[in-house]
């Protein structure tokens, strides 16, 4: 690699998005959890899985992603299961309920990828007229306050599960959240306890400026899409002096030609080099595809010190060098 | 399943911290249940072993802190689609049913996590489908006023019909948009997931007014019914089988499954013994204002545990005693109907009288007064006998079996009482097939989007 260029910070992070062109049989959930345990051994810090009432026509049917990212929690042990919904189809209530749920039961494990669905294919599934790209904007930045909302809505120590008084809960360390917004409102407290990671890592993937502003403001993990190097350099940069010290981190998307282990990692290194980006985001469309890059690129990225060689830590937070954002109602 | 050779159904009523309001305190009890997968899928893998039908994973969209002595497995758990998927993977045989309610979610929701689910548990899927009956959720979900009953069933029935059209709209190769368009809803498919490998979804439905008897007798596979009596219990069932036949439906296409709460142990003594240590623990109320009472009742307490609820419910003013005093049987012989009852049924339970050398105290009236008047408690065969009673005389086609608390009321039905009741030839030794169909002896419905009767609608 050129010297020139400034160093990434090593290793990277890296994400996988699942397609249900990756298995042979989507609907085969013998398959799914061989993937998801192929993609633990090749250390990735997340799968991701998406739906596609949102890009209507066109692609595979595949599983729906909280009954998939929950079905694989027992499965697997570190990797980070990131399910993507979307804000413009779901009730906030029941959204933050599988989100707060899904970190429950993978240990801290669990993200959010927010898709906020203008599609016309989406709007005729659920009974809703079209609606401009920025409706769908305000709502997913009323639905994601709902949610934080909720989401602390039971402190850290609100159980206190006493069997000798009988104490089951301390209600002052339940809080309802009396939302009154422009579009929802919503009384609480949710009825999950707080999370292992006390909210879910947030991820939106960046496919406009509309997006961009959403993901500024709310996102800890920002996906780009695939794009020449110099031009992801520019987004990139750009994105980083919107966050402004906010600790976020920003990866690409990258598919790997079948070229052997050694190209295919230093692609990665100079496109992570070039783009300054904290690390990559893996998608493969093939039968067979993540085995063999497991197989052949993995330790080559691990030999440069790329991929870290095993999970420090359990929850995807920690992956990802993320802190547990604070409580609102505990600190007053 | 034919007619003539009826079977057994179980289900687990799951709550994860007992369904005995002060189950979680029992020594053995895993106080921390609700949110601990791992002991959640030890616990089913505890009803598959004993061949269940199915884990019953309630919901409710409210918590409320005033739960804690009444219901603390409702107050907070995890969702339970969630849970559904996390302990499919952890089990290989038993059917799963999550409660959603299509009041505050959108078909294309339910049509799509369920066909999911389906898929990832190889066809244990099934949908509780409950319309709501909590006015507190509505606070949860920006609306202003809770639903009447009449507007939540117009609602549900148009909603089943388009998950069910859903489910059938992606079958093998042939994708079939659905293109419904209701009094509620627009919904044009076709869904995201292929049909799943039971067709349709198991449906339950639960609820005694008309119109869930009506919708239960029409979509329900299984029906979870309340059963204070088996009078009542013959009644109800008698009722369901007769609606369902002008859908075309037969007795056997609907199982009809009251709760039942089983204290079972080696001898009689030893489950009463168990039965008076749960309720050792419960928190009893101080004599409160209306408006506590109001409070609690709203998220399912059926009365205050205290003796002006019990004076006012057997007519006889037995307010000042301390909860371990013995009752006077001038009490009993003083009592309304109710009152009798009552005492009926703590004997029942106890085999305690108010005179003799077991006597009935003023707690054990307190928590009958209460609402806790059901269930079992007994030595296995006692419990077994309990349940043959019930299934041969047509009250039922078994029970949603309620743990007092876990995960050893489950453990000591499963040894105890389920090898008794498969000697008798009563419930099956093994299970016949993948899928929650196959335990209910039902077939894999056709596609009502290929069906010539459904395109001419």
């Amino acid at each position: 690699m050129s010297s020139s260029l400034p160093l990434v910070r090593k290793p990277l992070k890296f994400g996988y998005t699942y397609s249900p062109n990756d298995i042979s049989d989507a609907f085969n959930p013998a398959q799914l959890a061989a993937q998801a345990k192929l993609a633990e051994a090749g250390r990735f810090d997340f799968i991701r899985f998406t739906e596609r009432i949102l890009s209507g026509e066109g692609g595979e049917a595949r599983t729906e992603p909280f009954t998939t990212a929950s079905y694989l929690a027992t499965l697997t042990r570190k990797i980070g299961l990131i399910a993507q919904a979307s804000t413009s189809y779901y009730e906030p209530f029941n959204l933050a309920r599988l989100i707060a749920s899904l970190d429950h039961v993978t240990h801290g494990r669990a993200g959010w990828d927010v898709a906020t669905g203008a599609s016309r294919v989406a709007h005729a599934n659920f009974s809703q007229g079209e609606n401009s790209a920025e409706s769908h904007q305000t709502r997913a930045v009323e639905v994601i306050e709902i949610l934080r909302q909720l989401w602390d809505s039971w402190e850290e120590g609100a159980f206190i599960r006493n069997k000798a008084t009988g104490e089951y809960v301390d209600g002052n360390k339940i809080h309802p959240i009396h939302h009154k917004g422009d579009l929802f409102r919503i009384k609480g407290p949710l009825n999950v306890a707080r999370s292992p990671q006390g909210h879910a890592v947030v991820t939106q993937v960046i496919t406009d400026d509309i997006a961009a502003d959403l993901a500024v403001r709310e996102a800890d993990l920002l996906l780009l899409t695939a794009k020449a190097p110099a031009e992801l350099r520019a987004e990139v940069d750009s994105l980083r002096a919107r966050l402004a010290g906010r600790n976020a981190l920003i990866l690409a998307a990258f598919t790997p030609a079948a070229d052997n282990g050694r190209t295919i990692a230093d692609r990665i290194e100079a496109l992570a080099e070039t783009a300054q980006l904290d690390g990559v985001d893996l998608h493969f469309n093939a039968p067979g595809a993540l085995e063999k890059y497991v197989a052949e690129v993995v330790p080559e990225l691990q030999t440069r010190g790329l991929l870290a060689t095993e999970y420090a830590r359990d929850t995807l937070r920690d992956h990802l060098g993320l802190t547990e954002p604070a409580n609102r109602y505990a600190a007053a | 399943m034919s007619d003539n050779k009826r079977e057994l159904h179980f289900g687990l009523m799951f709550w994860a911290n007992g369904t005995h309001p002060s189950g979680w305190r029992m020594p053995t009890a895993r106080e921390t249940a609700p949110f601990d997968i791992d002991f959640l899928q030890k616990v089913t893998q505890i009803a598959e072993g004993a061949k269940f039908d199915f884990l019953f994973l309630g919901d409710r969209l409210a918590s409320d802190p005033g739960l804690q002595t009444t219901n603390p497995s409702q107050m907070s758990r995890l969702e339970p689609f969630i849970s559904a998927s996390s302990l499919a993977a952890a089990t290989s045989h038993i059917g799963i049913v999550v409660t959603a309610n299509p009041t505050y979610y959108d078909p294309y929701n339910i049509a799509h996590l369920t066909a999911s689910l389906d898929h990832l548990s190889g066809g244990r899927a099934s949908w509780n489908l409950v319309t709501g009956a909590d006015e507190i959720a509505a606070a949860n979900f920006s609306r202003d006023e809770h639903w009447d009953t009449e507007k939540r069933y117009d609602w549900a029935d148009e909603f089943v019909q388009v998950a069910k059209k859903l489910w059938d709209s992606r079958d093998s190769d042939e994708v079939r948009p659905i293109n419904h368009r209701g009094r509620y809803f627009s919904v044009d498919g076709p869904l995201d997931v292929t049909r799943p490998p039971q067709g349709h979804i198991v449906i339950l439905h639960a609820g005694t007014s008309d119109r869930s008897r009506e919708l239960g007798a029409r979509d329900a596979d299984v029906i979870f019914a309340a059963g204070p009596n088996i009078e009542t219990a013959k009644a109800y069932y008698d009722d369901i089988k007769t609606r369902a036949k002008k859908y075309g439906r037969k007795d056997s296409d609907i199982a009809i499954l009251p709760g039942l709460q089983v204290i079972v142990a080696p001898t009689t003594e030893e489950a009463v013994a168990i039965y008076d240590q749960l309720n050792s623990f419960v928190i009893l109320d101080s004599e409160d204002t209306p408006e506590e009472h109001k409070r609690y009742g709203a998220l399912g307490g059926k009365g205050k545990r205290n003796l002006s609820n019990v004076s006012r419910i057997i007519g006889v003013d037995v307010r000042g005693h301390a909860p371990d005093d013995l009752v006077d049987p001038q009490v009993l012989a003083d009592s309304n109907e109710d009152g009798q009852r009552l005492f009926k049924a703590i004997t029942r339970l106890t085999r305690r009288e108010v005179a003799g050398e077991k006597r009935i105290t003023y707690r054990d009236l307190i928590l009958a007064a209460s609402g806790q008047i059901g269930g079992v408690v007994g030595n296995p065969v006692e419990v077994a006998d309990h349940i043959q009673h019930w299934f041969e005389a047509r009250a039922c086609d078994g029970f949603n079996i309620f743990p007092a608390y876990n995960p050893d009321t489950v453990t000591a039905f499963a040894d105890l009482v389920v090898p008794i009741l498969q000697e008798r030839g009563l419930y099956r030794k093994d299970y016949s097939g993948p899928t929650f169909r196959d335990h209910l002896g039902l077939e894999r419905p056709q596609n009502i989007l290929a069906a010539p009767s459904v395109a001419a609608e």
